[in-house]
């Protein structure tokens, strides 16, 4: 069975301050040098909300909050299933804002493959609004995939 | 702008390298060694390090970036298909599937695709635009 009871489980708040430099370095490493995130205030790259908890208070991200331990197992390949990301409230990140994100794990369920495997999804999201006025800006959500060959083991019971 | 559905845009990227992958790494903390360590990839059955799903999704987006410039997006989704590799030359394409008006806004809805030169898809997915 999934780790079904870790639906709805809070992860907390972290906090993140996004700096010139870790942008002006992912857009170098996505390959963007149309210039537009080089500047003070620039905009983030869509995709950078993903990285900031690494850049922020927690220093971790992807599937950090997940009980990646209890994930893992004989059989059971782990993968980056599905990634969103929402714009909010006609707001975008930019160098220099102060954003708090709240996460929760929204959502946890399983698909049964015709080869006598299953899949199971863990899925979290994550809100970010800013410091100074609280308005929300954007928000992702993180798809974990495991694909569980048929027979494999089980993931470990949470203590 | 005006785009009407049906329009498209294509990016074509330079073939993959182990380079890009550990730039990536670095810009993202994600230091899987499965996408830059060839050694320990292949002693648990990768033919080599893979790229970061992040990595395409990024890659992706510049596709919407360049065509409606970088504050233009309200929502980007994918779902990550199959693994890309080291000189696999991909290309995005974007095709406008709707166009609305909301409120004193028009938004594009965009399908997405990645695929490698065979056309093998590695990233699905879509987007909505302000336009």
């Amino acid at each position: 069975m999934a780790l079904f009871e870790l639906k709805g489980k809070d992860m907390g708040t972290q906090k993140v301050v996004i700096e010139q430099g870790p942008v002006r370095v992912f857009a170098d490493a996505i390959g963007d040098t149309t210039g537009a995130y080089t500047a003070p205030g620039a905009p983030a790259p869509p995709t950078f909300p993903f990285v900031m908890p690494y850049w922020g208070s927690t220093g971790t991200g992807g599937a950090a909050g997940l009980p990646i331990e209890n994930l893992r197992g004989k059989g059971r390949s782990i993968l980056h299933g599905e990634q969103e990301f929402n714009f909010l409230n006609g707001e975008w990140p930019h160098v220099g804002d102060v954003l708090i994100g709240t996460g929760v794990i929204s959502d946890v369920y399983e698909k049964v493959k015709s080869d006598g495997g299953k899949l199971e999804f863990y899925v979290t999201e994550t809100t970010w609004s800013r410091e100074s006025d609280g308005q929300a800006v954007c928000s992702t959500k993180f798809t974990l995939a495991i694909n569980c060959k048929a027979g494999a083991d089980e993931a470990k019971p949470l203590t | 702008m005006a785009v009407s559905v049906g329009d498209t845009r294509e990016l074509t990227f330079p073939a993959l390298t182990r380079t890009m992958f550990v730039k990536y790494a670095g810009a993202s903390g994600d230091f899987n060694p499965m996408h830059h360590d060839d050694t320990i990839a292949t002693s648990v059955g990768s033919p080599s390090v893979f790229g970061h799903g992040m990595l395409t999704m990024g890659l992706a987006g510049r596709v919407l970036t360049d065509w409606f410039g970088p504050e233009s997006i309200r929502k980007f989704s994918v779902r990550f298909a199959k693994q890309v590799w080291p000189g696999d030359v991909l290309t995005a394409k974007a095709t406008v599937t709707g166009v609305r008006q909301v409120g004193d806004a028009v938004e594009a809805d965009l399908e997405l695709v990645v695929a490698n030169e065979q056309g093998v898809e590695a990233v699905v997915g879509g987007a909505i635009c302000a336009i």
